[in-house]
This record gives C-alpha cells, structure tokens and sequence, in this order.
C-alpha cells in the first residue's frame, strides 16, 4: 500500500503543526519520521490514523482519499509509546483483539495441518463481538511466533517485561494484517540495549511482511539504522528526505545537518555560490596528516567512546569536532594537533529558507 | 526500620479522641443491643430480625438506597461524559460544582424539593395554572420518588466525580488502538472504555449507596414521615416516644447493630474499590475534546439532541431547588398578594424567640458558626496527625489506619448521637445537654472527611524536599515551617473551611442531641419545614448556602487535590 500525504496543514488553536508538509511512502517502505520532540511528527502519524483531520491537503492510500474515512476502516496497525495493551485483557485477548473485526487470511504454516487458512470474521458484530472464529488461535499463533513470545498467551500485560509488552502491542497491531503500520516512537520507553536488538527485530519484521511502515522517532541515530528513507522534521516543516546515506551526507538544509549525526559547521566565503556555510563531518578530519588545508589547534576537551576517541579542539577561536581513532596517538588536554582538511570532504550547505541567518 | 519517634508518638492524640468519643460509646451502645437485665441476649436482635415491621424497615432502607443510587447513575453519568469528551462555556464551573454534595446542608435539599416539587410548590402551582388542573399534577413531595430524586440530586455529582475521574485517568490511546483494531465506537466504548472505568463508577456507586443508607435529613422531610428507614426509626424510638422501660433504647440499638454491620459491609466494599483505582503513573496524552454545542446542526444529530435534553433536564433539577430557596425567602403572602420583602432576612437576624425553633433565629445561628468553629479547631489538628502518619506509612501500617477510619465513615450520625447520648449521661463525663457534646459529635463526623481530604495532599508532598533540606541544614522543626507547610497551606486551609461547611450542614446528631439553647440552623430549618412554615427558614438556608458557596470557591481554588473520594 503506497500512503501519499500532500500538502497537509493542521493546527491546534493558532499554533501550527503541520505546515504544507508532503510525504510520499512506497509499497513496502519503512520510513522513518524524525525531530526533535513537539515537531509534528506524531500529529502527522495521528492524521494518517484517521485520529484527526487535516485542515487542508489529502492523505491517500494507494490513490484513495482517506479522508472522512474513520479509524476503524482505514486498516492500519498502530504501536505506541506506551503499548496501550488493553491491561483488562490477556495477551491472547489482546492479539485477537483487531481479528474481532477483520477477515484475516493467515500465512502458509508448516504446523497447520488441515487448519482454516481465514479467519473468518464476518457478522461477528451482530453476534456481539465475542465469539471467537476457529482460525483466530491459529492467527494469534502465528504472531506471537513471529514476535518470538508463543506460549505467553495467557499472560496479563501487567505480567510482562517492558520488551515483551513491546513485543505483544507489535504482534497486536499486525495481527489483522494491516496495509500500512505506524509506530510512534515504539521503542522511547525501553533501555539502550534492548532498543537497538528491538529496532534490529522489527526491521527484520518489516521485511518479511513487506509493509508499508512509518517509524516515528526523535532518535536520529534509530532512524538512520532502521529506515529505508529517513524524513527529517523540524517545526511544522519537512526538511528533506532521502536514503540514511543522503540525509547524513548531504544534508539539504542546516537544520538537518546539525539534527543528524555530528558535525562542524563552518562560516566560510565561498566563490561564486550563495551559500555561507560548509560542512565537514568529525570524522573526515585527518589528524596530524597532511591534506589540502591545515589547521593547528588545542584540545580543550575528549570524550573517550571505546573505539573512538572525540576530540574538541579550539583552532583560534572556533570549536571544532574530531573524531579520532582511539588507538591512533597517545592524545592529551592541551595537546597541540594538527587538523587536516580535503576539499572534496566539504560539504556546501545550502542556505536555509526559514531559518534566520547565524550569527 | 522506621524509627518510632516523637512524630509518631503525637499520634495518641486523635487515637485518644477516637476510642473516647467514638469506639467506646459505638460499643458500649452494642452491648445495649446485645444484653437484657445485664445478661447477654440476643432478644432484642432477634426481635428486630424477625419482627415484619422491623424487617420492613430495613428492607425499604435498603431498597430505597437501592434505588437512589441507580437514579444517581443515570443523572450523574451522562454529565461525566459530557465533561471528558466536550468543551463549554462554564466547564471549569461545572466540574467544580460537582463538590456541592459535600457542602451543601441535605436540609436545604429537602427545603428546595419542597418549595419546588411539593403540593404548593412552585412546580405543580405553574401546572395548575398552565392546564386548569384542580390537583397537583406531580405528587412528588412524601413519596418514594421524592425520596429518591433528593437523594439523586445530592449524589449524583458523586458519580460524575469519580467516574470523570476515572475517564481523564484513562489513556486515550488504550481507546484509539481499539479503533485502529477495527473496532467502531461502540465496540471501544464495549470492550475497552467500560471496563476500566467501572472501577471508578462502583467504587462512586458504593460510596452513593452508603449515604443513601444513612439518610436522615432527607428522608425525614422529604418523606414526611410516612417512610421509615433504619435511621429514622432509630431517632423516633429514642427522641420522640416516652420510654420508662427503656425498650425503644434497646431496640434502637439493635437497630443501629443491623445498620452498621451492613454500611461497614458496603463500605469496605468502597475502600477496596478506591485502593483498587489504578494510580496515574505515566504521563497520559490530553483527550482532545469537541465543542458541546457547534451550533443549530446539532439538531441532526440524535446524540447530540439528547445531550441537550439531558442539559436542560439537569439544570431544572440542579438550579430549581436552589432557585426556588432564594426566591421563597424573598417573597411574602400578604392580604393583597405575594409582594418581594426582606422581612425574613430582619426575622432571622433578630433575637425573637421562634416556638417552633425552640430557640430564636438569630441563637441557631449563633450556635451554628460556633460549634462550626469548635468541631474545626478539634478535627482539623487530630486529622492533620493522622492524616500525616497515613501519608507517611507504607502499606500493611496505612491498612489499618484506614480500617480504624472505616468505621467513623460508616457510622451514621444517628448513631452517633444515640451512643454518645448513652455514653455521657452520667457521671464522669456528664455531657449530654451542653454544647460541648454537639460540639464532639460534629467533630467525631467530620474526623474521617478531613483525614481523607488531608491524606492526598500530604501525600503529593515530596519526602524528598524535607530531605533535600535537612542535608542543607535545616533542623526538622524548620524543614517543617519553611517546606513542608508552605506547599500545604492552601489545602489545609480547604480542608478547615470543608470541615467548617460540614458541620454547619449536620442535623441528623444535632437533632438528637440539642437541647432549648442549642439548635442550630439546619435543625430550626427542619422545624419550621415541618411545620410547613416558609419564608424564614428559606432565608436561613441562604444563609447558610452562602457559607457553602464560600467553602465551595476556596475549596475548588486550593483543594484541586483534597476531595478526591
């Protein structure tokens, strides 16, 4: 399912938190959509949910407005922050929750000999929703095998860990097969170490499903890991989007180059061209070795991160950023180096249409 | 281990207060109940168990109870739903008057359901008129429907209360993953919404029930006296009928056995429910709420048509009684017709003697504001210990403190009185006829209210800041003065003013225990009620719903937190 978001505005009272922004993910994408917090990101990821309205522009699944249509029959699956497993509920109950509503066909299944291959779902409502058609066991099976959580079923959420909670609201929301998966910062609430395993896992999720998944995070890092296209996002605004390897390398504005990764932004007059400002990553510093432009300066401060050592050095007045290997020289505070420079390491920034001009 | 120390030591004070004043005369008044010529019997129990009468007379107290809660639902839910999902005009107002119940005196309800539901009341008179009736066209007053719709236009707010408070509790995102499931609104609202409100509304319905049970004011003047419940019973037995054998005293006090065993019932059932109320722990994402009237379209839409019916219907029940006090106590019937006057307000202000009141106007109240001020001065300090030791104690201690204040909170005044009345007729402790005794059983009433409202305030206080001072240097004296009593002035200051606006609305002990010289307002109230004089006590109850007012304004601008029942 292609999801196409064109020209969408929406406001809260009289602040704005989409402003003409215009999103385009492909069959089987996963995009990631990051900002720094309060950037819109989630209300864009609640309009594509059907929570809310846009005041003008359209989103479209493969083509067809979505708007007017409700929540319940847009068939997306949804993660939180929070889960918000059903605490009432079983996690079977849970993952069977959506199948309530839904005709779900399941996967080929080595195991089901002679099982349903639908759940069939139809007129559930008018029987009050409660009976349980016969292939919804094997659906919840299935997903919970996918999540690597089979034989939790009867378990309360209020009975899991923080990563398994995780694990059942991913299972949950694509157990009625959803065309299109939205997470909202699905990983924010859990520890650094398990985040990168889940991110790794719902990747591999994503692929073996080919869904079409928008991954809302404000962590820059997660989302150059995860994303086939990474959009950045600053206040209202899209700034660009591109693969991880575009939005790092050739950021399209200077918010987006100093939101991802780290960088040293420096002024500069450059001939024949607009722009004012260059980038050079800390890594494409060459320490001590000779390059096209040589910089002598003090290190004012090191950060030690195991195989690398960053190194803050003040070159007359100006702070610049190093990234060294850490086995390269013995460094000390105080330390005179010599930071050398290629041109074809410097990146032109374009300059920025709305941000004021730096000082 | 936590070290016993002088904090806990103060402690002893409102223990003292409660086994004095409270356990001691409650059991001494069950043994009454229990023995015969000081042999243990179960005679009288038997009696009142087996007895058709009697066991009518529980039954209709618990059927009415019943159904006053039922009622309460169905007025109070809708109005907590409209307060979670829609914005208006005066929201904040309406939110906040939801407190009313706790403040406004129950007999001022019966005053307005009089003035306005009854044979002449303003209601049935604008009937008649409107349709050339001869009789009044709605018989509300000293039935069971008038019983049931007071009690639900006093209980009601309570539902709304703790049911909102269950809704805004709820993560608006537990019901958007529904819908994201496939589930339409009635589904969510099915499968998700109700189920985890519905702690919130039982635990709200059981505590409606419990006042419902222990009515007194409400069902003694809006039923007229052709209903009896447990309560009423009880205070015709013991106040109104001569006694030398003392059998009404022993038959009052099985009665007040069977009461009591069956309101600590429901109100354990309560306090489980409140401690069972999930505490909000993360941060929840604001509901987004539509405006309640979006103008003449609403008119389409059959929801809608019904919450406006629901308003209205709301508003006349809410606003008519209360309207209806304030325009009888200005209004008089002369030989020409009724003309506005302030002759009321001058009778009320003047020291005439009133036969009826038994007392001059103006010495009711008198009385009123000072054994409102005494009940203060003793339960706010004696609550504020307790309620600092329960705020501070981990849970298997809090457990049983909030047992020793289960049975203050179940006990009806009636109850009280009778005890009390049993327990200081003699020496040493001759109290009964002076006002230290009404003065007592204000304070005993109002102890519970005022730890429940304290406990959450003091608990918000963050243990850290004391800490955080004391590392800085600060002695625990003035950690205490310049921390801790700073961040709860304001909700001390609620509490006092809520305890101050409680026992000015009591009637049920006052009633019991007030002697020539002792009545207070909502007893001369009562009397002049059932004579069916009006215009005075209309002007009293002004009175006295201008006092509930001002506790209402400091109680929503400081005690956001306290009153959280």
């Amino acid at each position: 399912m292609r999801v196409t978001v064109k020209d969408v505005t929406k406001r809260f009272g009289t602040t704005i938190a989409l402003e003409n922004v215009s999103l385009d993910v492909s069959d089987g994408e996963l995009v990631a959509l990051v900002g720094p917090s309060g950037c819109g990101k989630t209300t864009l990821l609640r309009l594509i949910a059907g929570f809310d309205a846009p005041d003008s522009g359209d989103i479209l699944f493969d083509g067809r407005s979505m708007l007017g249509v409700p929540p319940e029959r847009r068939g997306v699956g949804l993660v939180f922050q929070n889960y918000a497993l059903f605490p009432h509920m079983t996690v079977f109950q849970n993952v069977a929750y959506g199948l309530k509503f839904r005709p779900t066909p399941l996967a080929p299944f080595p195991e089901r000999e002679g099982g349903p291959d639908f759940v069939w779902t139809v007129c559930r409502a008018a029987k009050g929703g409660t009976v349980s058609g016969p292939g919804e066991a094997w659906r919840v099976r299935e997903l919970l095998e996918l999540v690597g959580l089979a034989g939790l079923e009867d378990r309360m959420p209020s009975e899991l860990s923080a990563g398994q909670q995780q694990r059942v609201a991913l299972a949950r929301a694509l157990a009625p097969n959803p065309k299109v998966l939205l997470l909202d910062e699905p990983l924010s609430a859990l520890d650094a170490k398990l985040r990168e395993r889940l991110r790794l896992e719902i990747k591999r999720i994503q692929r073996a499903l080919t869904i079409t998944t928008l991954y809302v995070t404000h962590d820059q890092e997660e989302a150059l890991a995860v994303a086939d296209r990474v959009a950045v996002m600053s206040i209202a605004h899209l700034e660009q989007i591109g693969t991880p390897q575009e939005v790092y390398n050739a950021p399209a504005t200077e918010f987006v180059a100093r939101f991802i990764g780290r960088g040293n932004i420096l002024p500069g007059e450059l001939v024949g061209a607009d722009a004012k400002h260059v980038l050079v990553r800390p890594e494409r510093i060459r320490l001590n070795q000779s390059a096209d432009h040589i910089l002598a300066g003090k290190i004012i401060a090191m950060e030690f991160a195991g195989d690398a050592v960053w190194l803050h050095v003040d070159v007359s007045g100006t702070a610049l950023i190093v990234k060294a290997r850490s086995l390269d020289q013995a460094l000390h505070e105080g330390d005179v180096v010599h930071l050398g420079i290629n041109t074809s390491d410097c990146y032109i920034l374009p300059s920025d249409r709305r941000s004021p001009p730096t000082r | 281990m936590r070290r016993w120390g002088g904090e806990q030591l103060l402690l002893a004070l409102p223990m003292l207060f409660l086994v004095v004043f409270f356990y001691g005369p409650i059991a001494n008044l069950l043994r009454e109940g229990l023995t015969k010529d000081g042999a243990f019997s179960l005679e009288f129990l038997w009696t009142v168990l087996t007895d058709d009468y009697f066991r009518y007379v529980i039954l209709f107290t618990l059927w009415q109870a019943l159904l006053s809660t039922l009622a309460s639902i169905a007025l109070g839910l809708p109005l907590a739903f409209i307060l979670t999902h829609y914005d208006f005009p005066l929201k904040r107002v309406v939110r906040a008057l939801t407190i009313v119940p706790f403040v406004l005196p129950a007999i001022t309800v019966a005053l307005g359901f009089a003035l306005l539901f009854g044979r002449n009341g303003y209601l049935n008179q604008f009937l008649m008129n409107l349709f050339g009736l001869s009789e009044p066209p709605l018989p509300i007053m000293y039935s069971l429907t008038g019983i049931v719709l007071a009690h639900a236009f006093y209980n009601a707010p309570i539902i709304t209360r703790t049911v909102h408070a269950a809704w805004e509790r709820l993560d608006p995102r537990y019901e958007e993953s529904a819908r994201a499931l496939g589930a339409s609104r009635f589904f969510v609202f099915k499968d998700i919404t109700l189920p985890m409100i519905l702690p919130g509304l039982l635990s709200g319905a059981a505590l409606v029930f419990i006042f419902c049970f222990l009515s007194f004011p409400i069902v003694l003047s809006v039923g007229g006296g052709r209903f009896s419940t447990i309560e009423v019973e009880i205070y015709t037995r013991v106040v109104t009928r001569l006694d030398p054998q003392l059998v009404n005293y022993k038959i009052g006090a099985a009665l007040a056995l069977v009461g009591l065993v069956l309101s600590l019932a429901v109100t354990y059932l309560y306090l489980r429910l409140q401690g069972g109320l999930a505490r909000q722990t993360e941060q929840l994402r604001p509901r987004s709420t539509a405006p309640l009237f979006a103008g003449v379209r609403d008119l389409l839409y059959p929801t809608k048509l019904l919450l406006w019916l629901y308003v209205l219907c709301s508003v006349i029940l809410f606003v008519g009684p209360v309207l209806a006090i304030v325009v009888d106590s200005l209004r008089e019937e002369t030989a020409e017709g009724a003309r506005w006057t302030l002759r009321w307000y001058s009778y009320i202000f003047t020291p005439n003697y009133e036969a009826l009141v038994g007392d001059s106007p103006l010495r009711a109240i008198i009385n009123s504001l000072s054994f409102g001020l005494g009940a203060t001065a003793i339960a706010v300090p004696l609550g504020l210990i307790f309620a600092y030791v329960i705020a501070r104690l981990r849970w298997a201690g809090r457990r049983l403190f909030d047992t020793l204040l289960m049975a203050p909170l179940a006990t009806s005044s009636i109850v009280l009185a009778f005890a009390l009345l049993r327990a200081f007729n003699a020496p040493p402790l001759r109290l009964v006829g002076s006002s230290t005794a009404v003065i007592i059983a204000h304070a005993v009433i109002i102890f519970p209210f005022i730890v429940r409202a304290l406990v959450p305030i003091l608990e918000s206080l963050d243990v850290r800041l004391t800490e955080m001072a004391r590392s800085l240097g600060a002695g625990r004296f003035r950690a205490l003065r310049e921390i801790e009593l700073p961040l709860v002035a304001t909700g001390l200051i609620a509490g006092a003013v809520f305890a101050f606006a409680l026992s000015l609305g009591e009637m049920s002990a006052t009633l019991m225990l007030a002697r020539p010289g002792l009545s207070t307002m909502p007893v001369a109230v009562y009397r002049f009620l059932s004579q069916h004089s009006l215009g005075a006590p209309s002007a009293m109850s002004v009175v006295m719903i201008a006092v509930s007012a001002i506790a209402f304004i400091l109680l929503e601008r400081w005690g956001e937190r306290a009153l959280r029942f």
